[in-house]
């Protein structure tokens, strides 16, 4: 895992969800992206999924609990993506 | 026959890209030139940008007119009225069915026409109803009259707003004049300033049909007089904001045949 994959995701956040007037040191590395962190919700999660999908080739299971984890933080979702790409 | 309650307008709010303040868009009503064009989004500084950055421009329009202060939002019905919602969101998500298989799901919540003013409640955590029209060419009818349905039902005002954008370049081959991206909420209130009326025998002046609907005979108007007349039949959201705002206006007609109209009293004869 790399600071250049943490700017890579937090980028692809931003873009992904329209996040206006958002930059990348605006986010929090260690922050919760849900709830009373950046304020993502559950279309956010769906909407996350797919872009991890095309870009990292990562399928997550919305029920598994594993996903909440890696959904967790930006440095979370940079632990898995860093183990877990097939592209 | 029934009649639907006699109303007034009360307090309103619009947003269009060239129309800087309430005073422009008094001044617009008053005449008969169309909405001027522009190419600037609606800003809707007051809503939270979490919820903000699911609108489309269409959207964002009605978002701005929602939260104006001039309109003072206070927990009415919303009747929210578009001809074509955000098209531009839906044609995306077909093109992205049609390359890539799949939707985004962030896009495909939002394409409901109902989406806009919902997205509104969530902000303002209210509970109040909304209904969600879509027409063509007799918008303003349809919003008026389910706005007086709710006044006849006992509600005490209700936000009746209209939005649209111009269509997706795609379809732009399917469009036929429409005005730039605006929109507007005026609130209706039971009061004695205007009523719906029917014309059950409407004289051929006020009441023309378009041309390819009128059978020859010797009773009707000359074509030439059917066109003017028929061209002055404006029945748009528009026009009914202009209604709304200059109250010199006495008559709209909100159908193409102008059968049923909008009347405003003049004061001396109004009944309270």
């Amino acid at each position: 895992m790399t600071p250049e994959l943490i700017d890579e995701l937090k980028t692809l956040i931003i873009e992904t969800l329209n996040l206006e007037d958002v930059a990348v040191a605006d986010i929090e590395t260690d922050a919760p992206l849900f709830n009373d962190g950046l304020g993502l919700d559950s279309i956010d999660a769906l909407e996350l999924g797919v872009a991890l999908h095309k870009r990292y080739g990562l399928t997550l299971s919305p029920e598994a609990e594993e996903t909440r984890q890696h959904f967790a933080s930006v440095r979370h979702l940079a632990d898995y993506v860093a183990a877990s790409r097939s592209r | 026959m029934a009649s639907f309650p006699e109303f007034s307008f009360r307090r309103w709010s619009a947003w269009a890209a060239a129309m800087p303040d309430a005073d422009a868009w008094r001044s617009w009503a008053r005449g008969d030139a169309p909405l001027p064009d522009g190419e600037e989004a609606a800003a809707v500084k007051a809503m939270p940008p979490l919820l903000r950055r699911r609108a489309r421009p269409a959207g964002r329009a009605a978002l701005d007119a929602l939260y104006a202060p001039a309109l003072a939002y206070d927990g009415q019905p919303i009747i929210f009225c578009s001809r074509n919602g955000e098209l531009d969101r839906s044609l995306a998500l077909l093109q992205s069915l049609a390359a890539e298989g799949q939707v985004s799901p962030q896009e495909f919540s939002m394409s409901v026409h109902n989406a806009i003013p919902g997205l509104f409640q969530i902000a303002q955590k209210s509970r109040a109803p909304v209904s969600a029209l879509a027409s063509e060419n007799q918008m303003a009818f349809s919003g008026i009259t389910e706005a007086l349905a709710q006044l006849a039902d006992g509600v005490p005002s209700v936000i009746l707003m209209f939005c649209d954008a111009p269509l997706p370049m795609l379809l732009r081959p399917f469009m036929d004049g429409e005005p730039p991206c605006f929109a507007y909420a005026v609130e209706l209130v039971p009061g004695h300033d205007c009523r719906l009326v029917h014309n059950d025998s409407p004289s051929p002046a006020k009441s023309v049909r378009a041309p390819r609907a009128i059978a020859p005979s010797q009773h009707i108007p000359s074509t030439h007089a059917i066109e003017a007349a028929a061209s002055q039949a404006d029945p748009s959201p528009l026009a009914l904001l202009r209604f709304a705002l200059d109250e010199t206006r006495r008559a709209l007609p909100l159908t193409d045949a102008a059968d049923w109209q909008l009347r405003r009293f003049a004061p001396e004869t109004r009944h309270a």
